[in-house]
Formats: structure tokens, sequence, C-alpha cells
């Protein structure tokens, strides 16, 4: 069953009145299905977090549409919203300050149930408590943001959003902040969410590394597109858009006997400020061709696996549609590339 | 939707935070002394003026007749009398009612005009924010004093036409402050997640900004509740006030009059030295609050 | 490579004092780091290792002091120099630093050649000519066009301001620069670009480099030697080859453990319960105690010292009183298996 799609163009500035839009989120579409983890990975500054806010109703997409079981949010009416509120939650990056730091952790619990007017028992709230392993949960209750760790804040962080019963939760970046020793407990935690308790994610990050332990598909964005989309374990072991492959080769590997090349990659991303068409990764990538002046399509190059990159065009058939010559190179290098 | 309901959490919050800004100011030994000055100061508003030794305009006469003008501390009358024959001690203490209530009254108006514009500028923005602070910005351009002459003598000279007016000035400066502290406060991650929890504005400006701001808000409340006195004292010696109510400024007033103002020291000098005490210690407890609103962890020193 | 000591750090402690009393941030430290060489210093947030780097070069602030303990330098004692003495003898000439968040530390209204030149005059007597020719050469060497040294700050992208910063850290020709996570907010391709360059250095100019992380595997990549810190105390140090094979602390062995490793990403990550503690006033007790899995009583009622734990490497230590039980006598995958069970 779709819980949740999502077509945005989201323009985020228009500066001095010229054609000089900032597309933040361009043409990104992406399903979520019930009881799934879906990972959004990419630098600081390609969109991710436009795309949340957008994906919360809390920023209106300039173009495209996202729909919640099946309704499109433009046509929500207030009662709508207030069930989307109800089952869509947020976790954020920071644990310093995702909480008010004046509210005790009871009363920043009662909150949510408040707002949806859903008893506000105390035993709710303990429940909730233990689900994110803050024991003895009784302790924690009237404890307050400065009394707690970074970690433990990050779990009230969690409650919260656990707390309405949610079918979603959107995590923008919940472990980046953490220390490393607490960080597998936390990513602990939110995968045995989505398996016992149904809830589906949608989990940003810039770090490959832990969505391995969390997410069963992976959609890597760079400059507000998606590049490339696959389960996770297939992109780990085999990317194909060179983004991709250049971010997996880069992650540093904690083993002194392991020795790896460092990146070839130069230079940094694009100024999101007036892009074109075209391939935005094309100014670093390796195996930039001419064709990449056109943006590239997603293709589906296996089951379940997309890629936006003109490596890997199924370019024969195009050229049987009567698209323009390719030359001799591109044909090499789409023989290598494709599957 | 019941934002202000009366649920047991909602009072523990409000315990808790009154009990931490006690402690926090019986802690510093300068704001504890402030704070029971105060004190003193509001049970003697309640009841001095039954406990004065003599009213506040007996006349007292000479042995041999005449007024008992002037005359320099005794027994009798512990602080002297006044040029026309009252007891000075009796004054002043009559006197600390009105000035509490000033100061309270005042501080309320100024706190209350400058949060409001403030936090509705700072959360609402847009024209809302743009209008509000060229208002403010008018406010800022008004000479206070002058202004407050000018408009008391239109109305009356009367004892709260006074503190009105100088409240309706001088809550310009909170607002920017304020106003600057909401917007930043609203950027921060856990109003974001109010909002997509569904909070509606006004539960967030009241359970999440509201809260937020109360250290600084009680900063300038204490600033309010001196600037009120003081300017009213000023305003008072200059003549812009009820007479007939003998607040301290008044009583520098008659004191400056009279001609005696050097030569009958126990008159004039202590309504002035109780007015600075007054605005002193609001200003320390009010600087005492802020100060140690700490929302680092305890001891917040480097890693 | 490492031959002649170049800074020793001999049982340092640091204190600050606050409200509550003083906090000690750092407890008796003790390690070196010889010519040409890459030394870590790895722990987590409020480890004190930030402290330990700023206290080098006389940063602290205002509130802290070291309260026992030498810091040597080319076997002078420098612990006790004035700022005025820092300036002029070891600071940016001898010892570079470059603080976190770095990206901040740059004047963004001078040209970066215009901050060399300030640089050069405070701490050296080479004219401008001669350290902006210095300068450029270190442009070059960390990749950067040398014909943008009069840029301002904000010309530069993220990673480059972070390589310009690197550039003014050793154009003055340093043998030491200390880089405290020098790439924390930059993206892992930028990250591995300046880590790339940094490894240029090591070819280009014999410079050693104390690189202060949480992030292990940037220490395994790239360092020579490391030092594991925990609550103020070093837990572990060696060679990184050595702490990698043979962990002698249950941290340093914990830790490893905890960080994903991009090969194997189904391995399960450790876990280590609680937090760092605060300590105030004299630490008579491991800091990691409350958190060890092996733990004992005698654990909280000493200081364990920091003594060599491996027969086949002299300069490889720990400080942990029962190090040889759990990592020579016993197996200690199998020893937190058991311990653990007990506990579920």
């Amino acid at each position: 069953m779709e819980k949740y799609f999502s077509r945005s163009s989201g323009f985020l500035d228009s500066l001095f009145g010229s054609d000089d839009y900032v597309k933040a989120v361009d043409g990104v579409s992406f399903t979520l299905e019930e009881n799934e983890v879906v990972g959004v990975i990419g630098e600081s500054g390609c969109g991710k977090t436009t795309l949340l806010k957008t994906l919360m109703g809390l920023h209106d997409p300039t173009g495209g549409e996202i729909r919640y079981n099946g309704k499109p949010l433009s046509s929500f009416s207030r009662a709508d919203w207030k069930q989307f509120r109800r089952n869509v939650q947020l976790i954020f990056q920071d644990p310093f300050n995702s909480i008010d730091p004046k509210m005790s952790v009871r009363e920043t619990l009662k909150e949510p149930l408040k707002i949806h007017g859903m008893e506000a028992t105390e035993e709710r709230i303990l429940d909730v408590l233990e689900q994110v392993e803050l024991n003895p949960a009784q302790n924690y209750l009237d404890r307050l943001p400065q009394q707690l760790s970074g970690g433990e804040k990050q779990r009230v962080s969690i409650a919260r959003a656990l707390v309405t019963e949610p079918d979603v939760i959107l995590a923008d970046e919940p472990v980046s902040m953490l220390d490393v020793s607490t960080q597998a407990s936390v990513l602990n935690l939110l995968s045995d969410l989505t398996t016992e308790l149904g809830v589906s994610m949608v989990y940003i990050s810039h770090d490959l590394s832990t969505v391995g332990y969390v997410c069963d598909q992976i959609k890597v964005m760079y400059l507000g597109r998606i590049v490339e989309s696959a389960p996770t374990q297939a992109l780990l072991d085999d990317p194909k858009h060179p983004y991709t492959q250049a971010l997996v080769s880069a992650i540093p590997i904690p083993d002194p006997h392991h020795e790896r090349d460092r990146t070839s990659i130069e230079g940094a991303v694009a100024d999101p400020v007036g892009l074109g068409g075209g391939c935005r990764f094309r100014d670093r990538c390796p195996d930039r061709m001419d064709i990449c002046e056109k943006t590239p399509m997603d293709t589906e190059v296996e089951d379940r696996r997309e890629v936006a990159c003109h490596l890997h065009y199924e370019h024969e058939q195009q050229a049987q549609a009567g698209a323009k010559i390719m030359n001799g190179h591109q044909q090499t290098t789409k023989q290598g590339g494709d599957d | 939707m019941n934002v202000l309901g009366k649920e047991i959490g909602r009072n523990q919050y409000l315990i808790r935070n009154l009990r931490r800004g006690f402690k926090v100011i019986w802690r510093n030994p300068t704001s504890r002394f402030a704070f029971l000055y105060l004190s003193a100061l509001l049970v003697l508003a309640i009841v001095g003026q039954e406990i004065t030794p003599y009213s506040y305009d007996r006349v007292f006469y000479a042995t041999e007749g005449g007024l008992l003008r002037s005359q320099p501390p005794s027994i009798a009358h512990p602080l002297g009398t006044t040029a026309s024959g009252r007891d000075v001690l009796s004054r002043l203490i009559y006197g600390v009612q009105p000035t509490v209530v000033t100061g309270f009254v005042g501080g309320a108006i100024i706190i209350g005009i400058g949060m409001t514009v403030g936090v509705v500028a700072g959360y609402v923005g847009g024209w809302v924010e743009s209008v509000l602070m060229r208002i403010t910005d008018f406010a800022y351009s008004v000479p206070t004093i002058p202004f407050a002459i000018v408009l008391v003598s239109f109305l009356e000279v009367g004892f709260f036409a006074s503190i009105i007016v100088i409240g309706l000035i001088l809550w310009r400066g909170n607002a920017r402050v304020l106003r600057s502290q909401v917007i930043q406060i609203k950027e921060r991650p856990f109003i974001l997640a109010a909002k997509a929890t569904g909070s509606s504005r006004i539960r967030i400006i009241l359970k999440h900004i509201l809260p937020n701001i109360a250290p600084m808000a009680a900063l300038f409340f204490s600033l309010g509740v001196g600037y009120a006195i003081l300017v009213n004292a000023g305003l008072a010696f200059i003549g812009v006030s009820s007479p007939f109510i003998p607040s301290w400024g008044v009583m520098i007033r008659n004191a400056y009059q009279s001609g005696t103002m050097v030569s009958a020291p126990w008159w004039s000098l202590p309504p002035g030295i109780l007015i600075s005490l007054t605005v002193m210690s609001a200003f320390m407890i009010g600087r005492q609050l802020e100060d140690s609103d700490d929302e680092r962890s305890v001891t917040g020193a480097g890693p | 490579m490492s031959s002649e000591p170049l800074l020793e750090v001999e049982n340092l402690t640091i204190e600050y004092e606050t409200r509550q009393g003083p906090l000690t941030a750092v407890s008796n430290a003790d390690f070196t780091v010889g010519e040409g060489e890459y030394f870590g210093l790895v722990g987590e947030s409020g480890c004190g290792k930030s402290t330990l780097a700023k206290s080098i070069i006389g940063g602290l602030d205002d509130n802290g002091k070291i309260a026992s303990g030498k810091l040597k330098y080319r076997g002078e004692e420098i612990q006790d120099l004035s700022d005025a003495q820092l300036n002029e003898k070891i600071r940016w000439k001898e010892i570079a630093y470059i603080p976190q968040a770095s990206m901040n530390s740059l004047d963004p209204l001078q040209r970066l050649s215009e901050q060399a030149i300030e640089i050069a005059n405070v701490h050296t007597d080479l004219t401008d000519e001669e350290a902006l020719t210095q300068f450029k050469e270190m442009f070059e060497v960390v990749g950067l066009p040398e014909n943008r040294i009069r840029d301002y700050p904000h010309e530069f992208s993220g990673g480059m301001q972070q390589r310009a910063i690197i550039a003014l850290a050793l154009f003055l020709k340093p043998s030491i620069i200390i880089a405290d996570e020098p790439t924390t907010a930059l993206d892992v391709i930028m990250q591995d670009q300046i880590f790339k360059y940094l490894d240029e250095i090591r070819g280009a100019t014999d410079t050693s480099m104390i690189l202060i992380t949480h992030d292990i595997s940037l220490v395994f990549e790239t360092c020579d030697e490391l030092a594991v810190m925990h609550g103020g105390q070093i837990a572990e140090t060696g060679r990184i080859t050595d702490v990698y094979d043979n962990p002698k602390h249950p941290y340093s062995y914990l830790l490893q453990r905890a960080f994903p490793d991009i090969r194997y990403p189904d391995r399960e990550l450790e876990t280590i319960e609680g937090t760092p503690p605060q300590q105030f006033g004299d630490v008579d007790y491991c800091t990691f105690a409350n958190r060890c899995p092996w733990a004992e009583e005698g654990c909280r009622e000493a200081a364990p010292e920091l003594e060599v734990s491996d027969r086949s490497a002299e300069n490889h230590r720990a400080s942990c009183f029962r190090s040889k039980e759990i990592f020579e006598q016993q197996d200690p995958d199998e020893s937190l298996a058991a311990i653990r069970g007990d506990q579920a």
C-alpha cells in the first residue's frame, strides 16, 4: 500500500528578480511504502532540508505534489491536516535544540498528546520512554534537558515522535551529532521501530556508513536531484552513478592495514543558484561526456534500481528512436558501464 | 483544544520555575538583600499606612505656640519634622504604598506592551512586524519627560495619569530586544518540531516562546519597575503629579519648595535615598534572574 | 621516521576553575610525538583532547591552567612560558594550531595574503616578500592556485578555505601542526581531498602533525601513532597497528568496534553504556570504570598508570589495572559476551 508519494520542485530563492532560481529540490520522486525505511543521502546543501520541510507540509512545493495515503496534501481539509500531523512525525539532528529547554521530559511528551486530544496519561508516557530504552522511565519524567546527555536527549526526541503512534517518521540526521559510542544503540532503536512498531521512515543523512543499519532503500541526492536509487546492499556493493561511487570510495575505513586510494574528485559542490539543465555532477565527474550537457533521465538498470546517468542509458534504443548520433567514445563507455 | 487547561502539568511548570527563581535570587548576597528589602517594602505598602506613628498630615505645634517647623530628629519625631510641622517618618512610611503601586503598575504596563509588541512582531513577521517596529521607532523619538508633562497637563494631574503616560512611552526598549530574542528562538528545531506536531501558532507562542523569553522579560520588568518609580519621582518633583498623595517625589518637592533642602537634611535626604535603594534593588533582582538563566549543563567547561 | 622526540607531554594535568570547584579536564596525560610523525589524539566529546591541544600553545581559556606536569619542545620546557615568549618562540613558526571550526578564524575583511603577512610580522623577522613567497609555496602544496593568494576568504568554498588555513598554518615552516577536527564541517569527498594534501605535506616538508578527532578511521588511515583519551585520561597509546591488532584497554577495544566499517555493513556495532563523567579535583580513579564491562571495585579506588602493556612494543602503553587479565589471559570477546549474558 502506498503511503507517501512525493514529486516536488521547490524553488527556494529568487535572487534579484532575475531568472536565477535556486532549485533546491528538482524533480524528486519517490514512494514510501508501509514498513519501509528509505534513506536519502547527500551532502549539506543538496536540498535534503527543503525536501524534509516540504514532505512535512511546512513548505509548499512549487511544482508536483505530495500524496499521503493517496490523497494530495494540497487538497487536505483541516481534519486531514490534523490527522496528518498526528501520523507523520519528525526527528531532528541536533539533540541540544530539538526539545524545549524549559520543559521537562514529561511536559515535552505530553504536548503532542494534548494537541491531538489524546489521553495524556502518565502510563502512556512511561510506556514510550521504555520503548526508547530510557530506564528506569520514572526517573526521567521530571528531568530537564540540561540534565540529560546528548544520547538521552535524542531518545526523548524519538519518544516525542512516537507518542502519537504515527505511521511515518521523518528523521533528519538523527545520529550525526551523537558520540559514536551511543550511535549504535540509537541506530538499533530506530531500526527496531520499523520492524516492531510498523513505522515507516524517511532517513536523511550524509553518512553512508550508518544507513545500512536502518534503511531498506537508499536514494542519493546531488544538488537537488536524485542521482541513484537502490536497495541498500546493492548500492553499497555496486554503486552505479559516478557520484555514488566517489562517495563510497571516500569513506574512511577504521583499519590501519587497509590501503585506500584517496579520492580523485576535485572541486566542491557547485553553487545551487542559477543551475541550468544538464547533469549537475558533470563539472566534477571523471566520466564526463559531451552528452552530459543534457539532463539525464532516471533509467531503470535492475529490479528496483534507478540511475540518472548517461552512462547507463539504453542509447541504442534512443538511436533507433531517432536521437542524435553518438560518438565512438560513448559507445565504448556505454558498453563498459552497462550491466 | 484546551490551551489554557488546568492540568497538573501546567502548575508544575509554574511552581518549578518560581521555586528556581527564588533559589537563584537567594543565592547571591546582593540580590538576597534586595529581595528582603523589597519584601519589607511590600509589607509596608500594605499595612504601613495603619502603623505610622502619626497621621501623615497631622500638624504639630510647639509648646510655645506656632508650628513645630523643621525640627531635627528627636525621640518624638525620629526623622524630624517638615517645614509645615508634619512628622517626616510618618510621611515617609505613608509614601511606600504609592511608590510600590507606581512601580508595579508602571512596570506592568511597560513589559505588557513591550512583550506583546515584541513577540507579535518577532513571531508573525511580515508587514505586521514592519508596522509594529515603525510604531516602536516613533515611541523612541518621543522625549519622555516633556511629553509626559504635556500629556498630563492636558488630561488631569492625577495619580495614575503620570504612571500610564510613562508606561506608554518606555515600553520601546523591551520591544526591540524581545523581538530579536523571539526571532532567534523561532529558528530553533524544537519550534519546528512543535509545528510539525500540529501545534497552533498561539500554542507555540504561549508554551514555547514565552517561557523561553521569560528570563529576559523578568529583567525588563524589574527595569520597568525601576524606571517607572524614577521617572514618576522626577515628574512629582517638577510638580506634574498629585500633591495630595505624599509620595517620595512629592516629599522632595516640598522640601525643595520650602527652601530647606540643605538646612533640613533629615527631610530632604531620606526620600531620595529610599528611591535609589528601591530602584537599585529592583535592578539587582532582575539582573540576577537574567544572569543565571543557564541552559547548558551545570559546568559548561570546555572538552 | 620518528627518531628525536619533538614534543613531549609528561604527566600533564589541566584544570578549569568553575563555580563548582576545579574541573579536571586532563589528568596525567603522557605521550611523545617524534619528528616527521603524524600522531592522532582520539576521543569522544568531553574527553579533554581539545583542551590538551590548546595547552600546548598556551591557548587555554582564562579559567584554565596547567596544574602539574610538563610540556617539552625539543627538550625545552614550555609549559610556563608567557604569552610574549610563546609568540616569539613557539607559535606559528615552531608549532602551528588549527582550531575547530577554523573557517571562522579567517578574518573576512582581510585578504589571505595580508593575513599571512600579519602573522609573519608578529612571529618572525621575515620581510613581506619572503613571507609571501613561502605562503605561495604552501598554496601549491595544498593544491590551491597561487594566483589567488590575494583573494578574500569568502571567495573560496568551504573545502578550499580549510586548505587555505592549512597553508597559513604551514607557511612559516613549523615543525608541528596541531589540527583540531579539521574536517568536521566538510562532506566526505572534501574531507578526503584535505587528507590527500595532508599526506602530500608529509612528503614535501617533514612536518609532524597532531590530529585531534573523534573519528578513529581518519587516524588509522593517516597517522603513525595514536593516543585514545577518555574522561581526561589517556587510555591507550602506541603505533596504530599495535593498538588495532592488540588493544590493551577496554575503552579502546570497545571504541574501535563502535565505528561502522563500510566493507562490512552488517557487522554489529558496539555500544558503550553511560557517559564520560565530569571530574572535580583529584582524579584518583579510572574515569572509564562506570562504563566498563570489566570494571571491578579496585578500578574506582586509584587512577591506573599508563604502563607498557605489550612485550613486543615498548611504546604501546595502556592505563588499565586489568589489562593483562582481560587481553592476554582471556579472550576479550568471550569474556564480554559472558558478562553481557549475565546482565541480560
